[in-house]
């Protein structure tokens, strides 16, 4: 990478002062050497709304049979599942679709736990309170547009349109050290999830990882006509807030661009194979910024990557058995990767969904439902353990709203608590992060919410 | 998206070098084909006098809006002729439909679609050549729109695999654009590709015995996103607001559930006259409607919106006619399904009353039939506020408009584009989004200037760091690479004619006028024509290279990627 590009970049950022001296190495903007406190997140939206009553089955015989019934068509077969070891709450067993050997093995070995019926609430609600009208509710309840979105702001009785990731970003980033790239890196485009009020999303390509305009710093015909020219574009102020926005944006592609790829060049590379595929690949390129972090002077970090398709109105069964192994597998790989970058305790990696779907059957599917299962993997995380209540799926359960939409038992909010005071998200803080938090726990109890983590 | 490969090390155009190497990656069998026709625009009888630059910018404008691209011969041609006359003309051309060029490649290549799966990239094939040469442009750019309203996509395998499927739909929506929107949304709601993407094909009634009810899917989804939307509206497009001023929701899940009850008992349709099918257990057919299987149609009573009640004991289809009147009858399809065509045809912004008068020409009158699209068209794309709408291109289109403009010409007369590097590079491709909400949201507004003002700019969504590189890259692709648009390896190769715009390199001012006048209307602003200017100065008589980068730069910058405004 030709030097004038990172002093460009720096110049334009006001980040010069802090690289003072010869622009040799971006590990200069480092202020964070190895070993030093370093956490990141990485949210897997699984889009379309999994069915995760199929991922996480009730085990032992009697539930076992509650699940069988209410599932009828869609009932895994018991011989098939992978069973978990230990017992959940309750002394309860359960199971993994057959789909998903790596992550039982995962959760076996304590490196990966699941939090049962968890979804959007605006406040406590029970069955009592939902039949009167007496509780605020999720706007848009059960649909995807409103659902999806709600997962990622965690304020599910607004429209707002930053996330908790932006929010996370939005306190912690102050207080950290200056980095040539926002600290949310996105593998799947735009997201509210990484939308703060100062702090937005950067996002790179699964496959390309950082683009580069071609020809820029030595132009498409080998000279530098159009680098001073697009800079000269890109400079100009335009007076509609489109085409402000427009050059901003390339303008912070170009020059973050820059900085990134030297990071990531200078950065050891990563053995650890990774199947082909996108999901797959966009951990790979996750943990190649992982592997970058002290050269980028990263401290915090969240990273998104959405695998889509989940909306299994029909062909449940055959499309879970080929879309979970893509789950399971490059989960296995991500750890292997944290592992060789010695990380693995400091990246939490969780999924969340639309929603979960009814636990009926519409004779080949299943459709939009409410509380769902989702899972935490990393060294921080108390593994080998089903958080949460997992609801009876017997007929008689108030929390079903009808077909086998169940009320969630665990909050969103309460979900992200735990990740965010991991993360080093202050009590007093939480606030910031989660507006609804009080509702469901209060920050200054000092036990987080649902004990997921270590 | 297929695999490619990256060269290791960074040279000067490893960018290019990089996209050529992935053209080889998507590259198919077969040898070129016949050159099917293209057919000629009936040509306008020309007005003797030379256009003002007046008439030559509001011409551009237009066309910029109601075709996939014009080139300054067209845009001379409807400054000539007259928006209202062109407008009309175009409206009377019939369609240029995509099935029959799928179905000449199936013909040409030896496939029989019963026997063994052809191509999904057929209807890619498909697309690009009616994109590129077909006469009846504002009839494309219409059912464009309507891809991203009525959404299907070839992201779900049964749709990739069948070319049949999203060339019959893309025709469907050809078909009913200048028709009436309520028998629009009867065929979208009877298309088999609808039928699988919102999964309402072979959608059985409830069996208690087995605990299964019927699926919520099409349901759910016709009424959000295809007719009603969430909440119900003001005619000007604003939300109604309740006693204690929140919005008032159009449906509840009850709703839902008895809209699921209406769209049961329908399966696929013969694929041939005379044939049989039956339910849930046929071939599947991708291009002829859905039929109605009265036995697995629920049978009850169902209760509508708005207190209408279908009795029980009618036929399946009785009860899909029902509820589609239902909802095109609901008053709030004026304004909702009106903005969204505001947003992909016109502005981003559109202003309460605009939305009101669109609204007002899909409502009708005692003399004028609701639902008419020509009105609505007319209503969206003439209204007086039209004139300073502005919004972000879409990368996609803005990919067919440089083709296009530039004379985008194959060397055997086919178009069998793929379009594989546009979608890789931007995310975005005809009928190919990611989920049924469309590749943006309506009302998405990015944080900064644009959400501080309260401005939506939907496709900011899909301009992300990578994408937007990738779409600067894409139109330094079309311009400096061997081929504008990607085809599979052994069939035509198409390239820009820049012939017109070297031959204007010579006379800087005179280059920089015409791409004024085609990329941007005539609103170039003096400091981006001088940023160009200064560039190309130095490359001397290099005619090529000096066309080049002064395209390049008018068409990767800010001023041009944002359409309006000027």
């Amino acid at each position: 990478m030709p030097a004038f590009t990172r002093r460009r970049f720096l110049r334009r950022t006001g980040l010069a002062a802090l690289a003072a001296g010869p622009l040799g190495s971006m590990s200069r903007l480092a202020h964070a050497g190895p070993g030093d406190d370093y956490k990141a997140l990485v949210c897997v939206l699984l889009a379309g709304g999994a069915d995760s009553f199929n991922m996480l089955v009730p085990f032992d015989q009697t539930r076992y049979d509650d699940y069988a019934r209410i599932r009828s068509d869609l009932a895994l077969a018991r011989g098939t599942l992978l069973p978990l070891a230990g017992t959940g709450p309750g002394g309860r067993a359960f199971a993994l679709h057959p789909a998903l050997p790596e992550i039982r093995t995962l959760y076996d070995q304590g490196d990966l736990a699941f939090v049962a019926n968890v979804g959007t609430l605006a406040e406590p609600t029970d069955r009592a309170a939902y039949d009167a009208g007496t509780v605020r509710l999720p706007l848009g309840l059960f649909s995807h547009s409103d659902q999806i979105a709600q997962w990622q702001t965690s304020v599910p009785d607004r429209r707002i349109a930053t996330g908790f990731g932006g929010r996370v970003g939005d306190v912690l980033q102050p207080s950290l050290p200056a980095m040539p790239i926002s600290m949310n890196i996105s593998l799947s485009g735009t997201n509210v999830f990484q939308t703060g009020a100062t702090v937005d999303g950067y996002s790179i390509d699964a496959e390309d990882g950082v683009r580069e305009v071609g020809g820029y710093g030595d132009g498409p015909d080998g000279s530098p006509l159009f680098t001073d020219a697009l800079d000269a574009l890109l400079a100009h102020g335009y007076d509609d807030p489109f085409r402000r926005t427009y050059a901003a944006r390339l303008r912070n592609a170009i020059d973050s661009g820059a900085a990134f790829k030297d990071a990531l060049a200078q950065a050891d590379t990563i053995t650890t194979p990774f199947s082909a595929g996108a999901f797959s690949q966009s951990l790979r390129q996750i943990a190649r910024v992982i592997g970058a972090r002290d050269l980028l002077g990263a401290r915090r970090q969240t990273f998104f990557v959405t695998f889509g398709g989940w909306d299994h109105h029909d062909d449940l069964l055959a499309q879970q058995a080929q879309m979970l192994p893509v789950v399971s597998r490059g989960l296995a790989e991500f750890r292997a990767a944290l592992d060789e970058l010695g990380a693995f305790d400091c990246v939490t990696t969780f999924t969340i969904s639309d929603f979960g779907r009814t636990l009926t059957s519409n004779g080949r599917g299943s459709d939009h439902g409410w509380g769902g299962h989702g899972l935490a993997m990393g060294g921080a995380v108390r593994g080998a353990t089903v958080h949460g209540d997992y609801p009876e799926l017997t007929p008689d359960n108030p929390l079903d709203v009808g077909r086998g939409r169940y009320i969630p038992t665990t909050s969103v909010d309460a979900f992200y608590a735990d990740l965010a005071l991991w993360l080093g998200v202050e009590p007093g803080d939480l606030e910031r992060v989660l507006p609804n938090i009080r509702r469901f726990y209060a920050p200054e109890s000092g036990t987080p919410p649902v004990g997921l983590m270590v | 998206m297929p695999t490619h490969a990256r060269p290791k090390g960074r040279r000067r155009h490893a960018t290019l070098a990089a996209i050529c190497l992935l053209l080889a990656a998507c590259g198919g069998g077969g040898g070129g084909g016949d050159a099917p026709a293209a057919a000629p625009a009936p040509a306008p009888a020309p007005a003797p006098a030379q256009p003002t630059r007046q008439a030559l910018s509001e011409a551009s404008k237009l066309l910029a809006r109601t075709t996939f691209g014009a080139d300054f011969e067209a845009i001379d041609s409807v400054a000539r002729e007259g928006a209202e006359a062109w407008f009309d003309r175009q409206l009377a051309l019939p369609p240029s439909l995509h099935e029959p060029i799928v179905r000449r490649y199936l013909v040409e290549y030896g496939f029989d679609i019963n026997a063994n799966p052809p191509p999904g990239t057929f209807r890619r094939f498909a697309f690009w050549e009616q994109a590129l040469t077909a006469p009846d442009q504002l009839r494309q750019v219409v059912a464009h729109a309507l891809t991203q309203i009525f959404v299907v996509s070839d992201n779900v395998d049964a749709l990739f695999i069948n070319p049949l499927a999203l060339s019959s739909y893309y025709d469907l929506l050809l078909t009913h654009a200048f028709g009436n929107y309520r028998e629009l949304l009867r065929a979208v709601t009877l298309h088999p590709a609808m039928g699988v993407y919102l999964s309402h094909v072979n959608n059985a009634r409830a069996n208690p015995a087995a605990n299964t009810f019927p699926d919520e899917n099409y349901a759910r989804e016709v009424m959000q996103l295809f007719s009603i939307g969430l909440f119900e509206l003001n005619d000007d497009g604003s939300q109604r607001l309740d006693g204690a001023g929140r919005p008032i929701p159009t449906y509840d899940n009850d709703d839902i559930q008895e809209f699921a009850r209406i769209f049961t008992g329908l399966s696929y349709g013969p694929n041939q006259p005379g044939g049989t099918s039956f339910f849930g257990n046929q071939q599947p057919v991708l291009h002829v409607p859905m039929r109605m299987f009265d036995d697995f149609h629920e049978p009850g009573e169902k209760r509508l919106l708005n207190g209408q009640v279908v009795p029980a004991g009618q036929s399946g289809m009785a009860d899909i006619d029902a509820a589609i009147d239902n909802l095109f009858n609901h008053p709030n399809v004026g304004p909702f399904f009106g903005r969204l065509l505001i947003q992909r045809l016109v502005t981003s912004n559109p202003s309460p009353a605009y939305v009101a008068r669109v609204a007002a020409a899909f409502d009708g009158d005692g003399a004028q039939p609701r639902g008419d699209m020509v009105r609505v068209l007319r209503a969206v794309l003439f209204d007086p506020e039209a004139d300073s709408g502005i919004r972000l291109r879409e990368p996609f289109l803005r990919y067919v408009a440089l083709n296009r403009s530039l004379g985008a010409t194959s060397d055997d007369g086919t178009y069998p584009g793929l379009g594989y590097i546009v979608q890789f590079l931007t995310q975005q491709h005809v009928l190919s989004a990611p989920s049924v909400f469309n590749f943006y949201a309506p009302g998405f507004s990015p944080a900064g200037d644009l959400g501080d003002a309260g401005l939506a700019a939907p496709e900011f969504q899909i301009t992300t760091e990578s994408t937007i590189v990738g779409m600067t890259n894409l139109i330094a692709f079309a311009l400096y690479g061997e081929r504008a648009i990607d085809t599979p390896d052994g069939f035509a190769t198409i390239r820009l004619d820049l012939g017109e715009y070297e031959a204007l390199a010579a006379d800087p001012a005179a280059l920089l006028d015409r791409i004024d006048l085609v990329f941007f209307a005539g609103t170039l602003s003096a400091a981006t024509r001088q940023t160009i200017a200064d560039a190309i100065a130095p490359l001397g008589a290099d005619a090529g290279n000096r066309a080049r980068l002064a395209l390049y730069l008018a068409l990767a910058s800010p001023e041009h990627a944002v359409q309006g405004g000027g």
